[in-house]
């Protein structure tokens, strides 16, 4: 009995042995990164700086007309808002960067994207995560990055 | 993956995070009164109409699908007035239930705003009624969102306004115990399923099961992240399955408008008008979602401020719409032999014309609040036999603002109110 209980022990001593690896937990810290964006944006804000982050010019007043029609003629903002976005983004008209292009240099598309969107840069957390998503899913297309962000919440801050 | 299923995949973890702050504040459970019916369709028949042109039937029955008699419409007018198709409907509407002769609208100014938002909440106004914001007081579909079980969903409530001037305001209030979590879904239909918005945000992104998976995370990624919590402007929340059907509902319309199969779908003999075009939207949108409170707005007849035989036309265009929409319910499975249906104007319009003549010589009306003729209206409550008084006609005095108390007695929660309402339940226009 003695002896299967001191092999027992020296087997727990070997296998609390083995590993050395230090591990910092941050416990429950998030990294933060609100870019100091307080306001929301009211409707036309919204609608009118989505299509210049997309299209690189001021909004034609007959478009924004047609945005702001649908807005303000169905009572669930949050499905127009939706809407809009596709349909901007269905615009054959945007100049996207290619799948091999945001593969050659993720870094580079990931800070653009964060620069155009949230008028900032990426912490390296953020960077680092999106690094790992586009490595990790190759179908992902610009068109389908930019949908995540200008849905995303701090979008919709200012 | 179709955008329907993306959608109610993708928005499941927000729906999830929205369900506890739309529950009511106070009661958690079912109303207290047994219900009449399932189902309400209160339509106003706004614009402001007189009862001389209505049910007196002074012009003749310019509302023969509505009203009984055949009395010839004036002759001076009749060539300004359009022919319709024959009415759906086997008898006058008046005869599927009690026509109330004598309903007053009997304080505040006789505006559009304030008439129809005394019927919608069921409460008098006054000048300082701000055409800006929601009202103060709680709306019909704030009362009976929150007065009811919990699962009586946005989906359930309806408010189809004809258009986007101030209308849009009256899905829910800004009473601090009611307000937006209860607010109703709002659609303007014209202008939504209308050419420019029908062809230019129809467009949606295709996603595969995958890929939407993949962007759900990403999307819950970039949002744990932010701490601020965003706040609807103003706008109804609905679930995530529910939000699903009505893109899915959306997107059907809007490929009927592209494709042409929105052109005149009645088929009525010259053209459309706005009214119909609204009572035909609140018929696809019944058929879709069955709602339990539904309030459709028509508003054609306000062309009275500048030309009567229009007004008397815009009467006849809508008298055949609202037939057409109890003749749809009738054949709307969960809602056939199910619901009451209201008809009222919002106010009435002056005995005394205008300086506008028409081309029949016809002075035009305004209405203004110093003549008693612009506070006269009718109104009809009709629905199945056993529940509702069939070809009835009813004189006693009573008043717009009866509608909301009417509506929260047939729904079974007019017990439940948190607030106090000036009106009564026509209770004459029950058995």
């Amino acid at each position: 009995m003695s002896i299967v209980r001191t092999i027992i022990l020296l087997a727990l001593v070997v296998l609390a042995s083995c590993s050395n690896e230090v591990i910092y937990d941050v416990g429950t810290l998030q990294p933060s990164s609100e870019g100091n964006k307080t306001e929301l944006k009211d409707d036309l804000q919204f609608m009118s700086i989505a299509y210049r982050d997309l299209f690189g010019e001021e909004v034609p007043p007959g478009v924004l007309q047609t945005m702001r029609k649908a807005y303000i003629s169905f009572g669930d903002k949050e499905l127009v808002i939706d809407e809009i976005v596709q349909s901007l983004l269905s615009s054959p008209d945007i100049d996207l960067p290619s799948n091999v292009s945001i593969a050659a240099d993720p870094t580079s598309f990931i800070s653009a994207t964060y620069r155009k969107f949230l008028l900032r840069d990426p912490s390296d957390f953020e960077l680092a995560y999106w690094q790992s998503q586009i490595a990790e899913n190759t179908d992902l297309t610009a068109k389908d990055i930019y949908y995540v962000f200008m849905t995303c919440q701090e979008y919709k801050y200012y | 993956m179709d955008r329907r299923s993306f959608l109610k995949k993708s928005a499941l973890g927000a729906a999830s995070m929205a369900v506890p702050t739309i529950l009511p504040s106070g009661r958690l459970f079912a109303a207290t009164g047994s219900r009449r019916a399932n189902h309400v369709v209160f339509c106003l028949y706004a614009g402001g109409v007189r009862n001389l042109e209505s049910v007196l039937k002074n012009e003749g029955n310019l509302m023969p699908s509505m009203l009984k008699g055949n009395a010839s419409i004036s002759a001076d007018i009749s060539g300004s007035i359009d022919a319709m198709p024959s009415s759906p409907l086997s008898k006058t509407l008046q005869e599927y239930g009690t026509l109330f002769t004598n309903i007053k609208f009997s304080d505040g100014p006789t505006g559009h705003f304030n008439g129809h938002t005394s019927a919608i909440t069921g409460q008098h106004t006054n000048s300082n009624l701000s055409l800006r914001t929601n009202p103060p007081m709680p709306t019909v579909f704030e009362l009976y969102r929150k007065h009811n079980s919990p699962t009586h969903a946005a989906r359930n409530a309806w408010w189809i306004s004809h258009s986007n001037n101030l209308y849009p305001l009256l899905n829910h209030s800004s009473h601090p115990d009611y307000g937006v979590n209860y607010a109703a879904n709002q659609i303007a239909p014209n202008p939504f399923f209308g050419w420019d918005v029908s062809t230019n945000l129809r467009h949606e992104l295709e996603f595969t099961d995958q890929k939407a998976a993949t962007i759900k995370d990403l999307q819950a990624y970039m949002d744990s992240n932010f701490k601020k919590t965003y706040s609807l402007n103003s706008g109804v929340v609905n679930s995530a399955d529910d939000r699903a059907e009505m893109v899915a509902w959306k997107t059907e319309m809007q490929n009927k408008r592209v494709t042409g199969q929105l052109n005149n779908p009645w088929s009525i003999p010259s053209w459309m008008s706005g009214d119909q075009y609204n009572v035909f939207f609140a018929e696809e949108l019944i058929k879709k979602f069955q709602p339990e409170l539904t309030v459709v707005n028509l508003f054609d007849v306000d062309i009275a401020h500048e030309n009567f035989s229009q007004y008397c036309n815009a009467l006849h265009r809508a008298d055949y719409a609202v037939a057409h929409l109890w003749d749809t319910i009738q054949s709307t499975p969960g809602m056939k032999d199910d619901t009451v249906m209201i008809v009222m104007p919002e106010i009435g319009r002056n005995q005394y014309a205008n300086s506008l003549v028409d081309q029949n010589g016809r002075a035009a009306l305004d209405h203004t609040n110093g003549d008693p003729m612009a506070r006269d209206v009718f109104c009809m409550v009709v629905g199945p036999p056993g529940v509702v008084n069939q070809d009835s006609v009813n004189t006693d005095l009573g008043a717009t603002v009866d509608v909301v108390p009417t509506i929260a007695d047939i729904l079974g929660f007019g017990a439940d109110l948190g607030v106090n309402l000036p009106g009564s339940v026509l209770q004459s226009a029950f058995s």
